[in-house]
């Protein structure tokens, strides 16, 4: 059997929505040196935003995807007030904003839960005829997926190479004492990190929702699958978070062309697996 | 205090668990001087520059800078009122190039506030670019120029110290504290980063406090000298008045037979 070049096409599309959701991963580990299990849930609560924005409100899609970032952004951020600053304050150690960030989890899936039921929910929005190009099947809505992703990848490449503000981002995640006494407020900039991080999260939800389905269990069924991307990528490093998220994405769907789709995350897992006992540092890191 | 230095630190006391590192501490600085801080091995040196910088909150006494007392607040507020230091190692963003590195030491940080747009994109845009053109200009001068985009950790060990004094000066500081700035460095380096120093005071108008453990450099390089062993000032004057203090011969000389 000839290798169909679709499967390829629908890897590029699973894994620029990937990459997006781990960016936002990777950058709040290297600001806070810990991983935050309830990164799905924003995932999951950007996507019911955007749906309550679309479907119940009635607001046209691209609108309620907008609105989804802000109101994303603000739950990470008191999240971040009430939870995480006061045990950063004590001087809490990695394992217990990981606890802590678990439960939280648990609870935010939850609550989608009680609310919305755990029904698969679809937004209200056209585009969904499929158009043949190049002998692949891909829809308007497909295209518009890959293309906002790129351009979201190559914002964030801009702003932490060009901006003062995300040279002090990276500065903070290498060094936090060196940062701070270069006078940079590193709260401030952990606040930044929520802010962008959501954002980009919030997006990714929207964006994997439109592909698929909006559920309650969406954010949490992709955790594992980010969690490699941003390990596979060396941790902490966003450019290597967009590169794992690519990379995995693609091998689970290419994957799908030789054995069932049910193994799909077995199929991540493998490669994960495979590529750090080849490069431990994560892809990136050979260069460092 | 009636006296007008630059920095005074005022019995300053410090606590690790049953530990008293800092005793009693007394120092002025004065402005535009260069100032030695000395004092044998776990005499608190480290430990007056962490508090006086913001990094450890003192158990007691106070610390008044320009006027102003400045005990027990954050780091990034103390740099902004102009006090920066440098660590005993010399410490970078290892993979960060040696351009970005200075970034980091802009003061201001207007984009680092959440609504930098609150004062005009065209005032951030103005902001950014004199970060850009202090940054070269500190580059040039510290003969860091050719390495603007290499990565810290490719520098040599004699470039990596200049790179952090310069990223010190990129804060705007009056006092900028150098934490064992000669430390394994080999002496024809050390004459260089002494060049500097005296350079940096005299063209720049800055204030220097120095740890150091090289006695010669120190006694060559400093107006005015405090010595210090378990946590208290033991004396303090110029490097001729120290030299021959009775305290500090006894200190020193406990030191070497230990
Ligand atoms: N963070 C810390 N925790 C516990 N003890 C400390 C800490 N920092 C310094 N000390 C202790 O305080 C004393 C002074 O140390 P330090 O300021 O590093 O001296 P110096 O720089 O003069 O060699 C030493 O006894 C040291 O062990
Ligand atoms: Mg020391």
């Amino acid at each position: 059997m000839a290798f169909d070049p679709q499967f390829l096409l629908n890897g590029v599309i699973v894994g620029s929505t990937i990459a997006l959701a781990a960016i936002g991963l990777t950058l709040i580990f290297g600001i806070l040196d810990f991983i935050n299990f309830a990164h799905g849930e924003y995932l999951t609560l950007g996507a019911y935003a955007a749906l309550v924005a679309n479907v119940a409100l009635g607001l046209p899609f691209v609108v309620a995807a907008v609105v989804a970032i802000p109101i994303t952004v603000a739950l990470a951020l008191a999240l971040d007030r009430v939870v995480f600053y006061p045990l950063r304050r004590e001087g809490a150690g990695a394992l217990s904003l990981l606890i802590t960030s678990f439960g939280l989890s648990i609870i935010l899936r939850n609550a989608v839960e009680m609310v919305w039921s755990s029904d698969p929910r679809r937004f209200d929005v056209g585009g969904a005829e499929a158009m043949a190009i190049a002998g692949v099947r891909i829809t308007a809505v497909q295209i518009a997926i890959v293309v906002v992703s790129l351009v979201l990848m190559i914002a964030i490449h801009l702003l932490l190479t060009r901006t003062t503000l995300g040279v002090t981002m990276r500065a903070t995640a290498s060094n936090r004492s060196l940062a701070l006494s270069s006078g940079v407020n590193t709260e401030r900039i952990v606040t930044w990190t929520w802010v962008i991080g959501a954002g980009l999260t919030a997006i990714a939800g929207v964006l994997i929702g439109l592909n698929t389905v909006v559920r309650p269990s969406m954010g949490f069924g992709l955790l594992l699958v980010m969690f490699a991307a941003v390990i596979l990528g060396g941790i902490g490093d966003p450019y290597g978070a967009m590169l794992g998220g690519l990379s995995i994405g693609i091998a689970q769907e290419v994957s799908v062309a030789f054995i069932s789709a049910s193994y799909k995350p077995a199929v991540a897992f493998t490669i994960m697996v495979v590529l750090l006992l080849w490069k431990p540092e994560g892809l990136r890191g050979a260069d460092t | 205090m009636s006296d007008d230095g630059l920095l005074e630190v005022r019995d300053l006391n410090k606590y690790f668990g049953g530990v008293t590192a800092v005793d009693g501490f007394d120092m002025t600085v004065e402005r535009n001087s260069i100032t030695g801080l000395i004092g044998p091995n776990g005499a608190g040196k480290t430990t007056v520059f962490r508090t006086i910088s913001g990094f450890h909150d003192p158990d007691g006494g106070k610390v008044v800078f320009d006027g102003e007392e400045i005990t027990g607040k954050p780091v990034y507020e103390i740099v902004e009122a102009g006090i920066t230091r440098t660590f005993q190692e010399a410490r970078t963003f290892p993979e960060m190039t040696v351009f970005e590195n200075l970034l980091v030491g802009k003061t201001g940080h207007r984009g680092e506030k959440l609504l930098p747009t609150t004062a005009g994109p065209k005032a951030y845009a103005e902001d950014e670019r004199a970060a850009v053109e202090h940054a070269d200009q500190l580059l040039g001068y510290m003969e860091l120029a050719e390495k603007r985009d290499q990565r810290a950790d490719r520098l040599a060990v004699g470039e990596r110290k200049l790179l952090e004094i310069a990223r010190a000066l990129m804060t705007n500081p009056d006092l900028i504290l150098l934490d064992e700035p000669m430390a394994g460095l080999p002496s024809d380096l050390t004459t260089d980063i002494v060049d500097y120093i005296e350079r940096i005071r005299e063209e720049r108008d800055q204030t220097f406090l120095i740890v150091e453990h090289d006695m010669d450099t120190i006694m060559n390089i400093c107006d005015s000298i405090t010595v210090m062993e378990a946590g208290q000032t033991i004396a303090s004057g110029t490097p001729e008045e120290v030299r021959n203090d009775e305290r500090v011969v006894e200190a020193y000389l406990g030191e070497e037979s230990a």
